[in-house]
C-alpha cells in the first residue's frame, strides 16, 4: 500500500456517449483502488445524452476527488484530453478511457512501481480485454522498454502512467493526430523520459465492444494514417533516415531505412564452397547467397568477404569473382572449422564500418534488405541487428532468439510468411534478447569492443554468446521484421549440440530464465508442424463442431 | 638507366615485406580481439558469479535466520521437556508414596478370616 510519500495520481479521461453503464463500471473500479491517492478528471466533450453528466456528476458528488469538466463545444479526443492534463495537480498521469477498467492494484502497483525507480518518468503495465459479458481475455505480456518496437506499433498502450510535467513540457496531446494520440504522445514522452518503466503486471482491462479498437484493430482507418505521421516525426526529430510505411494491418508499421551512400558495408561470409539442391535444382551455396545479397540491395559500397576454407574449388571463388568483382576480398582458412574464427579473420580483413554476418546458405528475398538490417545501427545505442529467415518451405526459422527456462529458443519457429504473430510480434521491428548469426549486422566499433564472436565455441551458441556481450555492454540487440531471407540450414549444417558448449555460455551468463523481450506466454504457442497435426488429428470431432457452429 | 617497377628486385622485397607487416598487423589485431572476448567473458563471469554469491548469502541469511528460530524452538521445547520431566518425576514419586501408604494400610488392616475367627471367640 502506498506510504506518505507515495505520489498524487491524476487519472485523465475523455468522456465521449458511453454507455451510462459501462461508464458506471469504470466509475467503480477507479473508487475501489487500494491506493488512495488519486484525483480523477473526467471531461465531458459534449456528451448528447445529459444522462452521461449525471452519473459523472453524481460519482463527483460522493467523492470529492472525481472532478467533472464539461465541455460546451465537442472538441474530439486530443482537445479533450489536453484539458484533462490542465486541470490535473498530481505528479503522474493515468490515463483511462471511458469504457475501460482498473484492476483494483493498478494505482498500488504503479507507486510501488515508482518508488523502486524514482527517475521513472513513463511507466506502462500488460493488459487484457474485457468483453461485453465481463469475461476477460486477450492478455497481451509485454516486453521491456523497446523504443524500436514503439515505432512499429502502439504497444506500450494501457496502462500508461507518465509525469505530469513531461508530458506538459512536450506539448500534450498533438492536434491531427487524433486516433493515434497516445501513440504520438508516447514517442514523445519516451525521447525525453529519464526511465520507462514496464510493470509486468495486468493492471488495465481494455473493453472490446463491437466498432472499439480493442475489438478490432482497424476499426478506425484514420488512426493509421496518423500513427504513421507521428512514428515518421519521431524519425525526422531524432535524425534517423527512413520512411515510414502502413504495416500489413492497421496500427503496425513498417521503416524503410536510408544508408549513407558513402557508408561502406562489409558482408562476412564463411564458406567451404560446397553445393547442394535447394528448390529442385543444385546450387554452389555461396555463390547464390552473394548474387541474392547484391541483387536486392540499392546500396552500392558494399564488399564482399569471403572466408574460405583450403578445400573450397577454384571455380567457386572464379564465380565469385565473377559476381562481386573487385569488390570481393578473399581469405584463405586453413585451420579445422571454427566459425568463430572464421567470422572474426573476416571482419579484421573487412574495411567497412558496418559488418554483416552472413551464413552461405541463405538466399535473400526483401528489397533493400541491406538497408533495412544496417540502417539501426546508426542509432549509437544500437548494437546488433538481425533478420527474419525462413525454411525453404516458407515457415520461420529465425524471428529472434529468446532465453528463458533454462534454454535458448527460436520462438515463433514454424509460423509462417503470412502470421504476423500474437500481438504483431512477426510484422514489427522490435529489440530481442538475441538474434542469429545466420544474418545479424554490428558496427565495427561494437564488435571490436565485445571482443568478436568467441573463438571457443567453434560451431554452437557462439551467437547466443556474441548476443549475451552485446547486451552486457549495454546495446540494444533489433530484430528487423522487413530484411527476410530464405537459410537452408539442414543443407549445410550438423545440428549436433555438445553440453560443454552449454556450460561454456553458462559459467559466463548464468542459466536462462525470463527472457525481457518475448515473454514465454507470448512464444511459447510455437510447435512443430508434425506435432501440431498429431494435436489436429487427436481432436478431429471438436474441430469440426466449433466450426459448424459459426 | 632507371629499372622497371615491375622488375625491381627492392619493389619485389618491398611488396612482400608490406605483406608480411599487414599478416602480421591482422595477427595482432586477431590476438587483441581474442583477448577482449576473453575479457568480457571473464567479467561476465565474475558478475554471475557475484550475483550467484549474493544469491548465495541472501539464501544464508534467510537460513540463519531459520536455524536461530529453530533453535529457539527446540530450547523451548527441551525447556517444557525438563518441565514435563520433573513433573513426572514428582508424580512418580507421590505415586510410589501413595502405593507405599496403600500397602502399609493394607499390612496394617486384620484379616477377615481372623476377625471371623476372633468374634467366634467372643472377644470380637
Amino acid at each position: 500500500m502506498a506510504g506518505q510519500a507515495s505520489p498524487l495520481f491524476s487519472i485523465v479521461t475523455p468522456v465521449y456517449q458511453p454507455p451510462v453503464d459501462v461508464l458506471a463500471d469504470t466509475i467503480a473500479s477507479v473508487r475501489s483502488q487500494e491506493h488512495t491517492d488519486w484525483e480523477w478528471v473526467l471531461v465531458d466533450d459534449a456528451s448528447p445524452d445529459p444522462e452521461v453528466r449525471r452519473v459523472i456528476a453524481d460519482a463527483s458528488a460522493d467523492d470529492p476527488r472525481i472532478r467533472l469538466v464539461a465541455r460546451d463545444t465537442n472538441g474530439h479526443i486530443v482537445a479533450a484530453s489536453n484539458d484533462a492534463v490542465a486541470e490535473a495537480s498530481g505528479e503522474f498521469l493515468v490515463f483511462l478511457d471511458h469504457d475501460d477498467l482498473l484492476t483494483p492494484d493498478a494505482l498500488a502497483e504503479m507507486a510501488r512501481a515508482i518508488s523502486g525507480e524514482p527517475e521513472a518518468d513513463y511507466l506502462y503495465s500488460d493488459e487484457d480485454k474485457v468483453g461485453e459479458d465481463g469475461e476477460l481475455f486477450g492478455r497481451f505480456p509485454k516486453p521491456d522498454w523497446s523504443p524500436e518496437r514503439l515505432r512499429g506499433q502502439m504497444y506500450t498502450s494501457h496502462l500508461s502512467v507518465m509525469r505530469t510535467a513531461l508530458v506538459r513540457e512536450v506539448g500534450g496531446f498533438r492536434q491531427g493526430y487524433d486516433g493515434s494520440q497516445d501513440h504520438d504522445l508516447a514517442l514523445r514522452v519516451s525521447e525525453r523520459a529519464r526511465r520507462v518503466v514496464h510493470v509486468p503486471r495486468v493492471l488495465y482491462h481494455w473493453r472490446a465492444v463491437a466498432g472499439s479498437a480493442a475489438a478490432d484493430i482497424g476499426a478506425k482507418p484514420y488512426a493509421d494514417d496518423a500513427g504513421r505521421r507521428a512514428v515518421q516525426d519521431q524519425l525526422d526529430r531524432l535524425g534517423i533516415a527512413g520512411t515510414v510505411e502502413s504495416g500489413r494491418e492497421p496500427g503496425r508499421y513498417v521503416i524503410q531505412r536510408r544508408l549513407d551512400p558513402s557508408l561502406r558495408v562489409s558482408l562476412v561470409i564463411p564458406t567451404i564452397g560446397q553445393s547442394a539442391t535447394v528448390f529442385g535444382e543444385r546450387r554452389v551455396m555461396v555463390v547464390d547467397t552473394v548474387r541474392s545479397a547484391l541483387a536486392r540491395t540499392e546500396h552500392e559500397d558494399v564488399e564482399v568477404v569471403v572466408v574460405h576454407d583450403t578445400p573450397t574449388p577454384p571455380e567457386v571463388l572464379d564465380q565469385l569473382r565473377e559476381i562481386a568483382g573487385d569488390r570481393l576480398v578473399l581469405v584463405e582458412y586453413t585451420l579445422p572449422f571454427n566459425f568463430s574464427q572464421k567470422v572474426n579473420l573476416g571482419c579484421l580483413h573487412a574495411t567497412g564500418d558496418r559488418l554483416v554476418f552472413l551464413n552461405d546458405d541463405v538466399e535473400v528475398i526483401s528489397p533493400r534488405w541491406l538497408e533495412n538490417l544496417v540502417g539501426p545501427l546508426d542509432e549509437p545505442d544500437v548494437g546488433l541487428t538481425g533478420a527474419k529467415l525462413y525454411f525453404s518451405d516458407g515457415s520461420i526459422q529465425h524471428a529472434g532468439h529468446g532465453y528463458w527456462n533454462k534454454h535458448y529458443h527460436h520462438p515463433f519457429r514454424y509460423w509462417t510468411r503470412d502470421e504476423a504473430g500474437p500481438f504483431g510480434e512477426l510484422v514489427v521491428n522490435r529489440e530481442m534478447t538475441g538474434v542469429t548469426a545466420a544474418c545479424s549486422a554490428m558496427r565495427r566499433d561494437a564488435f571490436l569492443e565485445i571482443g568478436g564472436f568467441p573463438e571457443a565455441l567453434p560451431s554452437n551458441f557462439n551467437d547466443v554468446d556474441l548476443c549475451y556481450k552485446v547486451a552486457h555492454l549495454g546495446y540494444r540487440t533489433v530484430w528487423v521484421a522487413n530484411c527476410e531471407l530464405y537459410h537452408f540450414e539442414s543443407q549445410t549444417r550438423d545440428g549436433a549440440v555438445l553440453p560443454w558448449e552449454r556450460h561454456f555460455v553458462v559459467r559466463r551468463w548464468g542459466i536462462p530464465d525470463v527472457d525481457r523481450f518475448t515473454p514465454a506466454a507470448v512464444a511459447t504457442p510455437m510447435m512443430d508442424p508434425h506435432r501440431l497435426l498429431d494435436a489436429r488429428l487427436a481432436e478431429p470431432r471438436a474441430t469440426t463442431r466449433r466450426t459448424g457452429s459459426r | 638507366m632507371v629499372e622497371p617497377a615491375g622488375n625491381d628486385p627492392r619493389v619485389a622485397r618491398l611488396e612482400s615485406d608490406n605483406e608480411a607487416l599487414r599478416r602480421e598487423v591482422v595477427d595482432a589485431r586477431h590476438s587483441l580481439l581474442v583477448n577482449r572476448d576473453h575479457v568480457v567473458g571473464t567479467e561476465a563471469e565474475i558478475g554471475r558469479l557475484n550475483r550467484d554469491i549474493l544469491r548465495m548469502q541472501t539464501e544464508l541469511v534467510a537460513s540463519r535466520k531459520r536455524i536461530r528460530a529453530l533453535q529457539n524452538r527446540k530450547k523451548g521445547l527441551m525447556t517444557r521437556t525438563r518441565d514435563l520431566e520433573a513433573k513426572l518425576k514428582a508424580a512418580r514419586t507421590r505415586n510410589q508414596q501413595l502405593r507405599e501408604e496403600l500397602d502399609r494400610q493394607v499390612a496394617a488392616r486384620v484379616p477377615l478370616s481372623r476377625r471371623v475367627v476372633r468374634r467366634l471367640r467372643g472377644r470380637g
